[in-house]
């Protein structure tokens, strides 16, 4: 069964900032008791997340919503399994394709089929697997002869038909997502749209941060509202939806 | 059941299952190191494209780093063999595998140090064996390791330099070097990641090294402070590529030297490691 818990899990973000990042003040610090330097280097913590519960089960599109700096990013990193949470137990069943950005493992000066096994690779792929994908994925971006050119020369739209079609070839049961994503142009939203939804059809989760109304509506069948590092509201799209909008203006 | 919207704090909707508590730190940093060995297609491939993109754009690619090394070894070879009054014969082979192996060593150091740093965005992104990207700069290395080995090689058949059997004692050699390397490396590039100031510092040191280390000289110039060069840990791992190739063996110190210093490093890296592997994500 595909599916994501959380329990009571709590991310600190330290944030390094002049000093702290500098080993030279930091040891002088130490050597000065602590006093001469403290407030010139303090250490900044954010507590990103806070006491996050939280069960995904398959057939969930969650929306993640909430304003800036809510924790959006850093729970979708957490559920991809790259931030190490510092307290509290994840466990994600599935194999997870997290979909943040367009660049991830492009090599500007490669060409498109390059990047292709490259990202493919860097998403746990065999080359071999994805050379035998290649003309598939090749087909979906349309792309054409520009995947024989350096990918330096593409526009942020044909990156993102090049990620998206590699983010979903892989077949992964979960789909992390940013809303980049759904920038593109509306012929090839159409597109992904098909793909994704026949993606998501195979019963597995998508979890999707998004700021748009819209968007939310159209691809989530869930809305996790998180303030603050917490959970306000996880349930149905239209009644977390109007929580926020509620919650915004108050 | 068509799921309503429900507020967590009135209806807990947190299933009771129970988790598995997660793995010991050291078994992390274990599986960490191995997994991220056994990805070498990965690793392999993406060192691969750091090298094409060398050669992209340039006809001789990482030639010119070749060609460099080659200019330096041919000047400081004249003028160093005179300084010390050297047959160029038997100087210039023992020069030039001295810097070949330096090279490698200081540049596996240097780039260590920002193989974590430089891998940010996979880092914050896919979860992967952090040691995939210290594995890369280890192999992009030796890749330009070998571009630059052909340097030796005209060395070698220029001066008639002897090859036998025994010249295969270099591959025990060069293992135990990279071996030393990866838990070098890990502490580096973890080191570096939280602070942004070491890697000018680490580049300074190798510089100070390289003139202490026996490779433009040779260890018996020292006369009676030899011991200042048998016991540089830095000369033993060179002694241990260099003295097979030019048909000697490598002397006993150099072997046990480099065995004490890689096991030493793995005991201080590993502890290390595990401690703040999960942390490395919220450097970068």
């Amino acid at each position: 069964m595909t599916a994501i818990r959380l329990r009571d899990v709590s991310v600190d973000f330290p944030v390094y900032q002049g000093g702290s990042r500098s080993l030279k003040k930091t040891l002088m610090r130490a050597g000065a008791g602590g006093r001469i330097l403290a407030d010139a280097s303090h250490r900044l913590v954010v507590h990103a997340l806070d006491s996050i519960n939280l069960d995904i089960e398959e057939g969930d599109r969650v929306a993640l919503i909430g304003p800036n700096g809510a924790g959006k990013t850093t729970l979708l990193r957490v559920l991809a399994g790259t931030f190490e949470p510092s307290v509290g137990l994840v466990q994600v069943d599935g194999k997870v394709a997290p979909l943040f950005d367009s660049a991830l493992g492009l090599n500007h000066d490669a060409t498109g089929y390059e990047n292709i096994i490259l990202r493919g690779v860097y998403m746990g792929m065999a080359p071999k697997e994805m050379a035998g994908k290649l003309d598939e994925i090749a087909a979906f971006t349309e792309l054409g002869d520009y995947l024989r050119m350096p990918i330096r020369s593409y526009s942020s739209g044909m990156l993102m038909r090049l990620a998206f079609g590699v983010a979903t070839c892989v077949h992964p049961e979960i789909l992390l997502m940013d809303e980049w994503l759904l920038a593109g142009d509306a012929y090839f939203l159409e597109k992904a749209r098909h793909r994704l939804a026949s993606f998501v059809s195979g019963s597995k989760i998508l979890v999707l941060a998004s700021h748009s109304e819209l968007i939310v509506r159209e691809w989530c069948n869930k809305a996790l509202f998180l303030e603050r590092g917490q959970v306000r509201l996880f349930g149905a799209v239209d009644d977390v939806l109007a929580a926020y909008a509620e919650s915004a203006h108050a | 059941m068509p799921v309503t919207g429900f507020d967590l704090a009135d209806a807990p909707s947190v299933r009771q299952v129970s988790l598995g508590r997660p793995l010991p730190r050291a078994t992390l940093a274990f599986r960490d190191i191995v997994s991220g060995l056994v990805h070498w297609w990965l690793w392999g491939l993406v060192a691969w494209c750091d090298i094409k993109q060398r050669y992209r754009g340039s006809v001789l690619g990482p030639f010119w780093l070749t060609l460099s090394t080659a200019i330096m070894i041919g000047s400081l070879g004249m003028l160093y063999s005179r300084l010390f009054k050297m047959d160029i014969e038997t100087y210039l082979p023992y020069l030039s595998l001295g810097i070949l192996t330096w090279g490698l060593v200081s540049a596996l150091l240097t780039e260590s140090c920002t193989a974590f740093i430089a891998a940010e965005h996979v880092i914050k992104q896919i979860r992967m064996p952090l040691t995939v990207h210290l594995y890369r700069v280890i192999a992009r290395n030796l890749i330009v390791f070998g571009h630059n080995l052909v340097v030796f090689l005209v060395v070698a058949v220029w001066f008639r330099v002897t090859v036998d059997w025994a010249d295969l004692m270099v591959l025990p050699g060069m293992l135990l070097l990279l071996l030393a390397m990866v838990p070098a490396g890990l502490i580096l590039a973890a080191v570096c990641a939280r602070f942004r100031d070491v890697p000018p510092v680490v580049a300074s040191l190798l510089q100070v090294i390289f003139f202490m280390t026996p490779i433009m000289w040779r260890p018996d110039l020292l006369g009676e402070n030899i011991a200042l060069a048998l016991y540089n840990p830095f000369n033993c791992f060179i002694d241990l590529v260099r003295a097979p190739l030019l048909g000697e063996w490598a002397s006993g110190t150099s072997w046990a030297m480099a065995l004490g210093v890689t096991a030493l490093s793995w005991l201080i890296a590993f502890p290390f490691f595990a401690r703040f592997r999960a942390r490395i994500a919220y450097w970068v």
